[in-house]
């Protein structure tokens, strides 16, 4: 496989890692995952751990270690200006997350203003 | 855009891990009456111009789109956080060769003074970045840190003294459009958040 294949899927990795390390600051930040939607809140707190906030905020950190290592990588085998908007799309990933499991409000304005700041890293990286 | 219904207490879907109790979720698209289809019936809030402009929070003035100064001081400093992150970060792995091994990465980068300040930086940020996150939207507050591209670009070229070609100038703009776009919708949609930051007697209904 050709390094430049190998960073792409590195940097996918990093980028969905990102985003759920945002959600899991989110869910420590608000207390607990109480923030979830009930399905996912219900799957949460299965875990014994699940109650304290301190945690998610700790699996935040692990999961941002892990984005660190993994999007250093991505840029020793990828040219910036496509490892940067590719970086970008952790916008995307974490409008996701909030929209699909903490139910909030990303609405049209919310999108529009994703995709500008998405596009607006294509040209910014050239 | 939903309005969020009156029914928070700090309490509510705090570090209590209530497994029903789903009444302050009522603003969630889960708990909207349901067609025989099985499309839940949305409210039809953005069909009109006014719609349109209402949910954008152009029309200012309601409680959840006015950014209370500490969401505001918290979302500066991030940006600046990580800025400093990000220019220290790049002078650390600068002197890493493109073919070197993660082994041999991850020692270099240890050994550099500026991946310290990084990290420093990367600890303050996070103190900071979960204090933002308790009192608004993830959706809200995280596109604002786009806004450090900008900061990081400006930097270098400043340093490196170059111009910001035209290019990168429409980058800029369109971050700083979409930043804008970001900042016209109501900060917090969701969720009562433990201890609320805001106590409890916050207009929020």
């Amino acid at each position: 496989m050709k390094p430049g294949l190998i960073g792409i899927f590195v940097l996918v990795a990093a980028v969905t890692v990102e985003s759920f390390a945002q959600m899991l600051l989110k869910i420590g930040a608000a207390g607990g995952p109480g923030i979830l939607l009930l399905p996912y809140r219900r799957w949460a707190c299965r875990f014994s751990f699940g109650s304290i906030a301190a945690s998610w905020i700790i699996l935040g950190v692990i999961a941002y270690g892990l984005e660190i290592l993994l999007y250093t990588v991505a840029l020793h085998l990828l040219d910036l200006s496509v490892a940067f908007p590719l970086g970008s799309l952790c916008f995307v990933g974490v409008a996701v997350l909030s929209k699909l499991y903490l139910g909030e409000a990303v609405g049209r304005i919310r999108w529009i203003g994703v995709g500008c700041i998405v596009i607006g890293s294509v040209f910014v990286a050239m | 855009m939903h309005l969020p219904g009156g029914c928070h207490s700090p309490l509510d879907g705090g570090i209590r891990c209530d497994k029903g109790n789903p009444k302050h979720r009522i603003h969630s698209i889960h708990s909207l009456p349901v067609r025989a289809s099985g499309l839940p019936i949305v409210p039809a809030r953005s069909s009109t111009l006014a719609g349109f402009f209402a949910t954008t929070g152009l029309i200012m003035g309601r409680g959840e789109t006015k950014l209370p100064g500490a969401v505001v001081g918290g979302l500066v400093l991030a940006i600046v956080l990580d800025t400093i992150i990000q220019i220290a970060w790049k002078l650390a792995v600068s002197g890493v060769p493109g073919t070197a091994t993660v082994t041999a990465t991850v020692r270099e980068a240890l050994s550099n003074p500026f991946f310290w300040v990084a990290m420093l930086a990367f600890g303050a940020q996070l103190f900071n970045w979960v204090r933002v996150l308790a009192r608004a939207d993830l959706s809200f507050a995280q596109p604002f840190t786009a806004l450090s591209y900008i900061s990081v670009l400006a930097i270098s070229a400043h340093s490196l003294h170059e111009t910001i070609a035209a290019p990168k100038m429409l980058g800029v703009a369109l971050i700083l459009l979409g930043v804008f776009f970001i900042s016209r919708t109501p900060f917090r949609t969701a969720g009562a958040h433990g201890p609320d930051p805001m106590g409890p007697d916050s207009p929020r209904s």
